[in-house]
């Protein structure tokens, strides 16, 4: 439901952004009605295009 | 949702087609009550099943867990036998009216019933919603998976077993259990729709095992250890949530065991009392056995006396003919034989002397004399079988009458023998053929049941007891692994991604518990107001609030700040269920995040006067919709009357049975209640 | 009377399990059984002689004073009251015999033949209701 997606993206703001951004990929490859291994694969990469980029950015 | 109509062919009772049109606020003059009436089992149930067939297609209640597959047919049955006569299929359907958001929906869903040889096939053969938008354009959708995404979205369907509240889902509540937990718990979860959201923090969770069991090969020193000991933890964590999540199914299994076995000490004691027939019948067949074994005995014991009938007449005759001899004097004679033969034979000189010759007429008289008397032991024999004979004369009147008498009783007798079995065998076809369970061992058993449930509800608090431990211990060493990433500055990669991954898995789980803390506390705060409401002066007294713990079981406070729920009473507990309930439906109403109608089975058993009132006049505030079902036993005169002076009662009917598996719904105007209802027997006003 | 006790009593010797079965069942003794073949017999004016087929089955002791008295009384209406005839207790017996022989044919042929097989065995099935039976069937005599 996009109404709780909504909620859920206006409480991470209290969050890191990389938080935020590995949350919300999270609840949105669930969302699509992926199965749970392959969300975790999924957040594998995401993690680490994440880490990348902040280690570049250091 | 608000329901409009809800038209039905031939489904479950409800032969032919069927409509009732539910009250709501907007067509009724602020009216939302529907009443819909009959007694158990003409189909009230049948209604909610319609609803939910119709918007889901679903053929199953939670209630029906126990139910068997081939009692769980939705197409009418009496319809069903009319395909046997002729041969074509039976078209149900159900078609729901509903208003969301100002839009009319209309969705039909129809299915077919066949015999297959003898097996009964349904087969869903169509779906078709009607969507009518604010400006006017309708559209229809045909496709079932399009159908089904449109209706989770107006009302997802894991809230559908909110619609209904039954007598069963409002105990479970009463109680404080794992199963008024669960209860609990289901529903608040299923109001937020958080499916998406568990199942993101389940695949957080994987990825940080993943990666912190990468991480302990790796890294090395005090960071492996600590690395390593959150891993081991993280596995014991797994095994007492799988442990604690085994002992939720394990009583719920239990009771599930525990009401099979109340439903069959029920059936007993529907049969208690044929089984008491049948063993003073059986009881009575014994002893007339018995008395029909003595009478044959009886009868054995007279067969020399009934013989002795058989020559009556001789017995008779020969009595007579020595009795005649008597008379005469000849038996015993009056003169010896032998001093005859004397005088006869040696003396040849009577008595007085006078000589006795032969040929002379004294000689011829004494030899007529001497033939008539017979020998003296000859004499004595016959007296004596006269005697014996007169014996047996003298009762043979009797012993024909104890004949007579000894065979009508036996005739009575089988005949009471054959009464008292046919009796036994018509109380066992009742019975039926298999012999119930004695009902000490079923309570037996229900008593061990109980018993391990409470080794178990103890073994479940020991569990998380561990579980929160094994927590506390897990956030100490990621505190303390933090200090160490940032003393050691380990810039490493991998533990950068582990340490991500932990936070944002933290994080969810905080936005989680956010939404459900949230739900919690409005949850408990509309209970709050609906109990205050509810609740009657005697109770107002002593109860202070509802409480939703954090471990989703329901408390009752009193005024000294103590729980309560273990000492309240029935309908005060119906009462405390009734406000979690509404509380439940209100807040799913907030927000718009859902509407939904309420059917609530009767719910009037337990609840005092002042209750009853209070509910009827506060609950139709509190929902969009109460579609009430009513039994003839809690809905009379007086509730009718309630409801009338509240307002809200908008439609009214009746359930009525035209035969069986055949139920109609006939509308009828409210203010013909008063006189279908039955009088409420003597309560306080 | 004076009702010997010392005469052994004989039936054919065919029927030798029927005395053994009918005792305890319809009778309380093989007397009884012989009084009522008796009865039956001298009822229907039949008297068998027993020959060479007769078998000694109990001693006259066993009879009763009642079920003499009726011997002799049987013995005095064939003989015309003659009291002679009942002197002899051997002659009465011998022919009471006669008597009982016949009466336990009448009694197979109309009674015990639906409870008998072909060599005089009783059939233990319906053997519970022969008191009753028996009262019947001689109720049905008179």
């Amino acid at each position: 439901m996009s109404d709780i997606i909504e909620l859920i993206k206006k409480k991470l703001e209290n969050y890191s952004p990389d938080v935020a951004e590995l949350a919300l990929a999270a609840i949105k490859s669930s969302e699509s009605g992926m199965p749970e291994n392959s969300i975790a694969d999924y957040l594998e990469k995401v993690v680490r295009q994440i880490v990348r980029k902040r280690r570049v950015g250091e | 949702m608000i329901l409009r109509r809800i038209t039905m062919k031939d489904f479950r009772q409800f032969r032919g087609v069927q409509k009732v049109e539910f009250a709501s606020e907007a067509e009724n003059n602020g009216k939302n009550v529907t009443v819909i009436f009959g007694e158990n089992g003409r189909g009230k149930t049948g209604l909610f099943r319609a609803v939910v067939f119709a918007l889901y297609g679903e053929r199953r209640l939670s209630q029906d867990e126990e139910v068997e597959q081939n009692e769980l047919y939705l197409v009418n049955s009496a319809a069903m036998e009319d395909t046997k006569t002729y041969g074509k299929p039976v078209e149900t359907y159900v078609e729901l009216i509903f208003r969301h958001k100002d839009e009319q929906y209309t969705i039909k869903r129809s299915l077919l019933g066949l015999f297959d040889r003898d097996e009964r096939i349904e087969q869903i053969s169509s779906v078709a919603l009607s969507h009518t938008k604010s400006d006017g354009n309708t559209i229809t959708i045909n496709n079932p998976e399009d159908v089904q995404k449109i209706i989770n979205s107006i009302l997802d369907k894991s809230v559908k077993e909110y619609f209904l509240f039954d007598g069963e889902k409002i105990q479970r509540l009463t109680l404080a259990s794992i199963e008024q937990r669960k209860e609990v718990a289901k529903g608040i979860k299923s109001l937020l729709n958080v499916d998406a959201l568990e199942k993101a923090i389940k695949a957080l969770q994987r990825l940080r095992k993943e990666l912190n069991t990468e991480l302990s090969k790796r890294a090395t020193g005090e960071y492996a250890k600590i690395v390593h000991q959150q891993n081991q933890l993280d596995e014991k964590r797994n095994s007492l949530k799988a442990r604690l999540e085994g002992i939720e199914d394990e009583y719920t299994r239990l009771n599930t065991e525990k009401k099979k076995i109340d439903k069959l000490l029920e059936e007993y004691k529907e049969i208690l009392h044929f089984l008491k027939e049948r063993k003073d019948a059986e009881t009575q067949l014994k002893s007339k056995e018995e008395q029909a074994g003595n009478l044959l005995s009886e009868m054995r014991a007279r067969t020399a006396k009934a013989s002795q009938l058989l020559i009556s007449s001789t017995i008779d005759h020969v009595f007579n003919s020595i009795d005649q001899k008597k008379q005469k004097g000849e038996i015993p004679s009056k003169i010896r034989k032998d001093l005859i033969e004397r005088i006869l034979d040696i003396d040849r000189r009577c008595i007085c002397d006078r000589p006795v010759l032969p040929g002379t007429p004294e000689h011829n008289a004494l030899i007529r004399w001497k033939n008539k008397v017979s020998d003296v032991e000859l004499e004595d024999s016959a007296l004596e079988i006269w005697r014996s004979l007169s014996s047996i004369r003298s009762y043979r009147e009797d012993i024909s009458g104890v004949i007579e008498t000894l065979l009508q009783r036996y005739a009575v007798c089988k005949n009471d023998i054959e009464k008292l079995r046919k009796k036994i065998e018509s109380i066992n076809e009742q019975i039926g053929s298999s012999e119930r369970k004695d009902a000490s061992d079923l309570e037996k058993t229900r008593e061990n049941i109980e018993k391990k449930q409470i080794r178990i509800e103890a073994e479940r608090m020991t569990t998380k007891n561990e579980l929160d431990t094994v927590e506390l211990e897990y956030a100490r060493l990621s505190e303390q692994r933090k200090i160490l990433e940032k003393e050691e500055n380990l810039k490493n990669e991998l533990s950068q991604r582990a340490s991500l991954t932990e936070d944002t898995y933290k994080a969810l789980q905080e936005v989680y518990n956010g939404f459900t803390e949230e739900i919690k506390s409005r949850i408990e705060a509309e209970a709050n107001k609906y109990f205050v409401q509810l609740l009657d002066k005697e109770g107002r007294k002593t109860l202070k609030r509802i409480l939703v713990n954090t471990d989703y079981s329901l408390q009752m406070i009193d005024w000294l700040g103590k729980p309560t729920l273990a000492n309240i009473g029935a309908g005060q507990r119906q009462v405390m269920s009734i406000s979690f309930i509404a509380a439940l439906a209100k807040v799913a109403s907030m927000d718009s995040i859902l509407e939904m109608p309420l059917f609530m089975d009767t719910p009037f058993g337990r609840l005092s006067y002042e209750h009853r009132k209070n509910l009827i006049k506060y609950l139709p505030d509190y929902c969009a919709q109460w579609i009430l079902l009513a039994t003839d036993t809690e809905f009379r005169k007086q509730e009718a009357s309630l409801l009338r002076e509240g307002r809200r009662w908008g439609k009214f009917y009746v359930l009525r049975s035209e035969g069986p598996g055949v139920t109609t719904i006939q509308e009828r105007d409210i203010e013909e209640a008063q006189s279908l209802l039955q009088e409420n027997m003597g309560e306080n006003q | 009377m004076n009702m010997s006790g010392d005469i052994r009593v004989r039936t054919d010797k065919k029927y030798r399990s029927l005395y053994n079965d009918l005792r305890n069942l319809i009778v309380g003794d093989m007397h009884e059984l012989f009084f009522l073949c008796v009865c039956l017999g001298y009822k229907a004016n039949k008297a068998k002689t027993l020959g060479s087929s007769g078998e000694e089955r109990f001693w006259s002791r066993t009879i009763t004073p009642e079920e003499y008295a009726c011997y002799y009384a049987m013995m005095l209406e064939k003989n015309n009251m003659d009291l002679s005839s009942t002197k002899d207790d051997k002659l009465v017996i011998a022919e009471m015999e006669k008597y009982a022989n016949s009466g336990m044919e009448i009694l197979l042929e109309d009674f015990l033949n639906e409870y008998c097989s072909a060599d005089y065995k009783l059939d233990n099935t319906y053997s519970k209701e022969l008191p009753k039976a028996l009262l019947l069937f001689i109720r049905d005599q008179l």
